[in-house]
């Protein structure tokens, strides 16, 4: 099995690339990242393909690094590969970023636009659910997804969802999860990596799974206290 | 803002700030408050451009940067208090708006006249385009700007954005840059180097190669050139990603140096510095840190610049002390007992410290206790390097705080064996679990908000090597 990690000098800002590393470690699959500059999916099959938040001017340089490669990543999703993108590396698979008067073009996988504003950063602590599984995380966004509200990924509960105005968080289309959670999302998330694993058809525990659900349910029971505050500045 | 906006003063608005204010700072002492923000907060809510009206030293220096602020501008303080100046700083104070506010009014008379000789401002990153539209310093120095708290400062793009920002209200004020770090070295320019350069004038520092081998971090606070997204090759590090580096893509480099540490010696805490001219020169180093070796480095370069001769820079530096809440060491029984602010939510500031203590050859345990004050988004674990705690001698980690399960995680993720990791929910506990023999030195990292916890258990730790009372015989 082969967990690819896109980009990893662009798209690892808040510790992203540990959910390549752990599930690779979980799957007990191999870690790969690309060979100057060209995606390993480029030229051969993987199973898994993550990447993660980034800065601003570091999502010009990706969309350019990867829009050579827009068909074989729209062929590898339609094919049900796994993808996970956390924080703004979902905006990358969007039609078009705008700031102001500046207009990126996405790749144009799918349809939404993400509108940023750099002078209106909105935080939030999070707790959501995907299928019957409570998600937890964190948020720091410059900018907002719409038109995602077709295939959304996770139902918001405390906090924030793509947009200011909706209650679902993410985009989930087939085996591609995209969400503007941070950093390591599937070590935060350990039932959501177990998920992730039956999806790669690997059966067994995830890595370090006891001190996992432990750090879990400790901080789930936190985000579950009564007159618990999310959004913070 | 209007950047050209002339200075204005009086006004009634003005002086019923300044003298509520004013007021306000005895009323706080009575009450036994704390509100290093308070008076500058209240004269702002009465006077909303209070700042910019207030009579202000004719000499100002700021100091900004992620890491290293506050120890640098206490630094600085003491060395010009130490010459008999007359200065004003919010050391003690908050670093925002509100706080330097409050230090710049302490400075002035009711009637508005300014009775001090200087003022060395430590200035919040995020705060910078504020404070720089009403408070024009002669000198910025930056001591760095790397990854930090994402609560706080969401990334180093964004600060070095808004730093840039507010260095654009002061074209004259002189900027000191760190020219080793490849971020904050390129203030003052757009981001990346080359066109829209601002007026300011520039100054660089550095450290030349020390043969050193600085661990590789795991995140870097520099990965691809910022100017085309290339792999940027450095010529060597001394930690972190501060270093020399070049992109052989489009051939962006690191800035040339005005003023160079050329030679490191820790053991006998001794810096040897040259100069633009050509001219070397011995410092003193107030500690044998790597990242305070070039807090030093600024320090020199801002004295020189100020118009310091080298022998009474040299001179105050030797006088100089690190500030007791970043660092501080007791011995008992010959165990060295050191406490280190180590910013938990900062990821690049805590693998520095990591990096620090991992390369202290003596047998030692750590006691890791970080408490989220403001809550947590977690990140930070997984931008840090706890890899570096993985070696043969540190024969213990201890984990405590409201993160320790998390922690725990982390640092098995991180290839520390389960038999070194303890973890304690409860830190009253933590001195049972230190070993009192065996060992030659105990760290004791913590976030600044948990100080009095940290010494609290580093006395029951002493207690418990000394026996009794806790006092040496």
């Amino acid at each position: 099995m082969k967990i690819e990690l896109l980009c990893p000098e662009l798209c690892s800002l808040y510790g992203d690339h540990w959910n390549a590393k752990y599930l690779a470690a979980s799957a007990g699959g191999e870690l790969v990242t690309a060979r100057n500059e060209v995606p390993v999916f480029a030229g051969e099959p993987v199973d898994a393909v993550c990447l993660g938040s980034m800065t601003e001017r570091n999502q010009v340089f990706a969309i350019g690094r990867l829009l050579p490669y827009r068909d074989r990543i729209r062929e590898l999703i339609e094919g049900g590969t796994v993808f996970l993108a956390t924080g703004n590396a979902m905006e990358l698979f969007g039609r078009e970023i705008r700031d102001g008067d500046n207009v990126i073009p996405g790749l144009g996988i799918f349809d939404y636009t993400s509108v940023r504003q750099m002078d209106d950063r909105r935080c939030c602590y999070f707790l959501g659910e995907y299928e019957g599984l409570e998600i937890v995380g964190s948020k720091s966004q410059f900018s907002f997804s719409h038109g995602t509200e077709e295939h959304p990924f996770i139902s918001v509960k405390g906090g924030f969802g793509s947009d200011l105005e909706t209650k679902n968080e993410g985009f989930h289309y087939k085996n591609f999860f995209g969400t503007y959670l941070l950093g390591p999302f599937l070590l935060l998330n350990p039932h959501f990596t177990r998920h992730l694993l039956t999806v790669l058809g690997v059966d067994g525990p995830i890595a370090f799974e006891t001190e996992c659900l432990a750090a879990y349910d400790h901080r789930l029971k936190e985000l579950k206290t009564p007159g618990r505050e999310f959004l913070f500045k | 803002m209007d950047k050209r906006e002339p200075e204005k003063r009086g006004g009634v608005r003005f002086w019923l700030a300044l003298w509520a204010a004013k007021l306000s700072v005895p009323v706080l002492k009575l009450t036994r408050h704390n509100g290093t923000h308070f008076p500058g907060s209240l004269a702002m809510r009465i006077c909303p451009d209070f700042l910019r009206r207030l009579s202000k030293p004719e000499k100002i220096v700021a100091v900004t940067g992620t890491n290293g602020k506050t120890t640098s501008t206490n630094l600085i303080c003491g060395m010009l208090r130490a010459r008999g100046l007359r200065v004003l700083s919010n050391t003690l104070g908050s670093n925002m708006y509100a706080g330097v506010a409050t230090a710049l009014m302490e400075g002035v008379s009711v009637f508005n006249r300014c009775h001090s000789d200087m003022a060395v401002l430590e200035v919040d990153e995020r705060s910078a385009r504020y404070i720089f539209a009403h408070v024009k310093p002669q000198f910025l120095a930056v001591t760095n700007i790397t990854r930090d708290s994402i609560q706080r400062n969401a990334h180093q793009e964004y600060i070095f954005d808004l730093v840039n920002l507010g260095i654009s209200y002061t074209p004259e004020t002189v900027l000191i840059l760190n020219a080793d770090d490849p971020v904050s070295s390129f203030l003052g320019e757009t981001f990346g180097g080359g066109e829209g350069a601002f007026p300011n004038r520039r100054v660089y520092y550095g450290i030349a190669d020390q043969g050193q081998d600085a661990f590789l971090p795991g995140v870097p606070d520099f990965s691809v050139c910022p100017k085309c997204g290339g792999k940027p090759e450095f010529s060597y590090r001394l930690y972190r990603t501060i270093g020399q580096f070049h992109c052989p893509k489009c051939g962006t480099s690191s800035k040339e140096r005005d003023y160079t540490g050329l030679r490191l010696d820790f053991e006998n805490r001794r810096l040897t510095v040259e100069d633009r001219s050509g001219a070397r020169f011995d410092c003193p180093l107030p500690s044998d840190s790597i990242f305070n070796a070039y807090n030093t480095m600024m320090i020199v370069a801002l004295f020189g610049e100020m118009g310091y001769s080298r022998q009474e820079t040299a001179r105050l530096l030797g006088e100089a002390q690190i500030t007791d809440r970043r660092f501080t060491l007791e011995t008992a029984g010959g165990i060295n007992l050191y406490t280190y602010a180590a910013k938990g939510q900062n990821g690049s500031a805590i693998s520095s410290v990591f990096e620090y203590l991992a390369k202290d050859p003596s047998k030692k345990e750590v006691v890791v206790m970080l408490y989220e004050h403001f809550g947590d988004t977690l990140t930070w674990l997984y931008e840090s390097d706890f890899e570096y705690l993985d070696q043969e001698n540190i024969s213990k980690i201890i984990l405590t705080g409201n993160r320790y399960l998390d922690c725990e995680l982390r640092m098995k993720l991180a290839g520390i064996p389960a038999e070194k990791i303890v973890c304690l929910e409860d830190e009253t506990r933590v001195p049972e679990y230190v070993d009192t023999e065996g060992i030659e030195s105990v760290y004791f990292l913590h976030d600044v908000y948990c100080m009095e916890k940290t010494m609290r258990c580093r006395q029951l730790v002493k207690k418990r090597i000394l026996g009794g009372d806790g006092h040496e015989n």
